[in-house]
């Protein structure tokens, strides 16, 4: 199959976006939209009802670099949020600790990515996880 | 899977006789991923600017059309912040016999002839109804960065079926 | 490098009856070094001409016009000095004349007396010279004074020389004329002769076969697929040379030896770059085994190429001996200015080389025909490509517009509902169905691209199988496949 570059697999993500995504759980876009380059995004997760995240709004950055997407993003939550692959000094996701970056693929996107994070807030280990006060950020 | 002869053949032509105020190149990895320049046409608020762009053939070029965008920013009616081109021939007016080479042509007619009816960019087009010297003047200063010195193109233009195509369906549609 | 010596070795690298209808640059150099003698035996060295001509002024006591003449196919120069009556006295023009004497004094072809007054010169010599060709048609100075306005007589120079210059000039070129009439006719007769000899070495194989027409259109073969038609018969035209010639043919018109049509540096190559293209392509054809029995089955194949080789050959030399003519000519002319400062462009603006016999360029003649004759006789396969694969348009479906394209090109814009023919955006396609295969095309294809015609029939199979699959669920690129 052809092989889409990174630029217009960015765009098609940013248009899929755009739509909105399945039951809107989670949602991405550009920080700027005149970033030709599109490599800073904005994500948004809704927390999993039935768990310490209900109803509470997290923000992250991507960062989509040149090698994207053959590379995986970076992952930085700018929400407060305490999970075992988030670093508490900075709200950076280890990418070794959760599996769609450590497993990443160029099939993967960010929607994957995030819908990926959403459900690691329900697992059954995460879910009671004590939390942050709701609306806290980390200090950038 | 391989390329299929047709991408190859066009690439072949491409390099070895590229149009008049137009180049494309593939990339090595890549071969149907093109970095594209064009030329301002002469007598469009474009001229003497030299615009990159990058195409892409998808998996069902040709009976898809080529994506194509813009990389140099760009003030114009029918162009977006992010270099999207709001061209039909590149949408619902595709024909699988239409190529790279009269895509491009079709995008360089474009300079030429803005169409404020239809934009992708309200506030350029807006800028452009209401005052289209005014706009015109702005257009060279965002792209000042970019210019260098060319030669003026004036061969022939063997690309005339898509530039028919093209004059017939001008009305775009985004 | 003197341009003689250039012309001469350019001439002396062409076949003998070229050189023999080339202009005679070396007659009409000791031409023009007469007329430098005889000028100066009249008083007129370039000095002073140049001088005298550049006097502008009607009231000038002397001046001198030189005007060239077309008459009859001929070019008569003609020089003409205008004066005061002798008996009238000149009027005072001090200044002039002291610089034409000093001129004069400088000019070392000239041998006459600078003590004498000028107008008075020139008369005595008029009298006293004795024309170098009796039968030159203005043997004797003629006279004509305008009485009524009275003032000014023009008196002719005839310069036996210069007449002869353009004369001989004149009679080479239409003599070159002639023989590229004569050359063109036998181009024509060769090339003729040799699109028989292609046409029969390069006819199709099935043509053997019973009911063939030279483009097949009433074959009632309405039959599926008929992939290997061409099992080779015994007969005596078993081999063909067709993918052979057509082969020779596309290298040659990639070489683009005579000319460009490159869209950015269209048009006609120099001299030197067709030579090389020549040399190219004569390389290309051997370094394919295209030039002997390796690809060329037929010996009529091999003589026809050495033919189509000569050809070219030939209109390289035209091109040479065109351009070699038309440059002896221009340097010949400057060389005729130069030499006795009598302009190349007269006062009403007329120039020689607008008054010589002319020709349309004959290579470029010769190369088209060459293009409409020759190169035809096979059909080339762009013509027969389908226009979104660039593949033969195999099985040929001609839309209810007229437009024709292959088959599976068309099957995937059915499946994507696309309605729209891609030439002309008719709603045609989706009704298109079985009806609409051009038998007679099909049938003309598969006698001229017969190996074409079967490769892009399993082409059409293969990917039609794999879209099926795909369809499925499967994908085809997998190596295995579990059921």
């Amino acid at each position: 199959m052809a092989k889409v570059p990174r630029n217009f697999r960015l765009l098609e993500e940013l248009e899929k976006g755009e739509k909105g995504l399945g039951d809107g759980s989670c949602s991405y876009g550009l920080e700027d939209a005149d970033d030709i380059l599109m490599s800073n995004w904005n994500g948004t997760i809704i927390g999993p009802g039935h768990t310490v995240h209900e109803n509470r709004i997290y923000s992250l950055r991507i960062v989509c670099g040149d090698q994207y997407p053959e590379r995986c993003p970076s992952v930085q939550f700018v929400s407060r949020v305490n999970l075992p692959f988030v670093s508490q000094q900075d709200g950076k996701v280890d990418p070794a600790r959760l599996s769609v970056l450590a497993n990443w693929s160029r099939n993967s996107t960010m929607e994957t990515l995030l819908v990926e994070i959403r459900r690691e807030m329900a697992a059954a280990s995460n879910r009671k996880l004590p939390q942050p006060p709701e609306g806290s950020t980390f200090q950038l | 899977m391989a390329l299929p002869k047709r991408i190859i053949k066009e690439t072949e032509r491409l390099v070895a006789d590229p149009a008049p105020g137009i180049t494309a190149a593939p990339h090595d990895d890549n071969l149907r991923y093109f970095d594209v320049t064009i030329q301002g046409p002469d007598g469009s608020p474009f001229q003497q600017g030299i615009f990159k762009l990058e195409l892409f053939l998808p998996e069902e070029y040709p009976m898809a059309p080529p994506k194509v965008r813009f990389l140099t920013k760009i003030y114009h009616p029918n162009i977006d912040k992010l270099g999207r081109i709001c061209l039909d021939i590149l949408k619902d007016k595709w024909s699988p016999a239409l190529q790279i080479r009269t895509v491009l042509l079709s995008i360089q007619a474009l300079l030429s002839a803005p169409n404020p009816d239809d934009p992708l960019a309200p506030d350029v087009a807006k800028h452009y109804k209401e005052n289209e010297k005014d706009a015109q003047r702005v257009s060279p200063r965002v792209d000042a960065a970019v210019r260098v010195r060319m030669r003026p193109s004036g061969a022939d233009d063997r690309s005339e079926f898509s530039l028919h195509l093209f004059i017939e369906t001008r009305h775009l549609v985004c | 490098m003197h341009f003689a010596k250039t012309f001469a070795e350019i001439l002396a690298s062409l076949p003998p009856e070229f050189a023999a209808n080339a202009v005679d640059y070396r007659q009409l150099k000791k031409l023009i070094n007469e007329l430098v003698t005889e000028l100066a035996s009249l008083g007129l060295g370039p000095a002073v001409l140049r001088d005298l001509l550049n006097v502008r002024d009607q009231d000038a006591a002397t001046r001198v016009e030189y005007q060239f003449n077309s008459a009859s196919g001929h070019i008569e120069p003609r020089l003409s000095l205008w004066v005061d009556p002798p008996n009238a006295p000149p009027p005072p023009t001090p200044s002039k004349k002291s610089r034409i004497l000093e001129i004069q004094e400088d000019d070392t072809e000239t041998e006459t007396s600078a003590e004498s007054s000028q107008v008075s010169l020139l008369w005595a010599l008029q009298r006293d010279v004795k024309p170098a060709v009796p039968a030159a048609p203005e043997s004797e100075p003629s006279t004509v004074v305008d009485r009524e306005n009275g003032r000014k007589v023009e008196m002719v120079i005839p310069l036996a020389s210069d007449l002869a210059f353009f004369e001989l000039l004149v009679t080479t070129l239409r003599g070159l004329s002639e023989h590229l009439v004569a050359i063109h006719v036998q181009f024509v007769e060769t090339l003729t002769e040799l699109a028989k000899t292609v046409s029969a070495a390069a006819r199709p194989v099935s043509s053997t076969s019973q009911g063939f027409k030279a483009n097949s259109a009433l074959r009632s073969d309405t039959g599926g697929v008929r992939v290997n038609a061409l099992t080779k018969k015994a007969s005596p035209y078993l081999y063909s040379d067709l993918y052979s010639w057509r082969e020779i043919f596309q290298i040659y018109v990639e070489t683009e030896i005579f000319e460009s049509v490159n869209e950015l540096h269209p048009g006609e190559r120099t001299i030197e770059e067709a030579e090389t293209r020549l040399k190219q392509f004569a390389e290309r054809v051997t370094a394919r085994g295209l030039g002997d029995g390796r690809q060329l089955k037929l010996a009529q194949s091999r003589k026809a190429l050495q033919s189509f080789l000569e050809l070219n050959v030939f209109i390289l030399n035209v091109k040479k001996f065109e351009f070699a003519n038309a440059e002896a000519t221009r340097k010949i002319l400057k060389k005729h200015a130069k030499r006795t400062a009598l302009p190349l462009t007269d006062s009403r603006n007329t120039t020689p080389l607008d008054l010589l016999p002319t020709h349309a360029s004959l290579p470029r003649i010769l190369v088209q025909e060459l293009g409409t004759t020759l190169l035809p006789i096979i059909p080339s396969l762009e013509d027969y490509a389908c226009l979104i694969c660039t593949s033969i348009a195999f099985k040929p479906i001609r839309l209810s517009c007229g437009h024709l394209f292959c088959v599976r090109c068309l099957v995937k814009m059915q499946k994507r509902g696309n309605d729209h023919c891609p030439m002309c955006r008719a709603p045609c396609v989706l009704v298109a169905d079985r009806s609409n295969v051009d038998w007679a095309m099909l049938n003309f294809m598969r006698d001229w691209f017969p190996e074409e015609s079967s490769v892009k029939l399993r082409q059409n199979e293969k990917e039609a199988s794999e879209e099926e699959l795909r369809e499925m669920g499967i994908d085809p690129d997998e190596k295995c496949i579990v059921m």
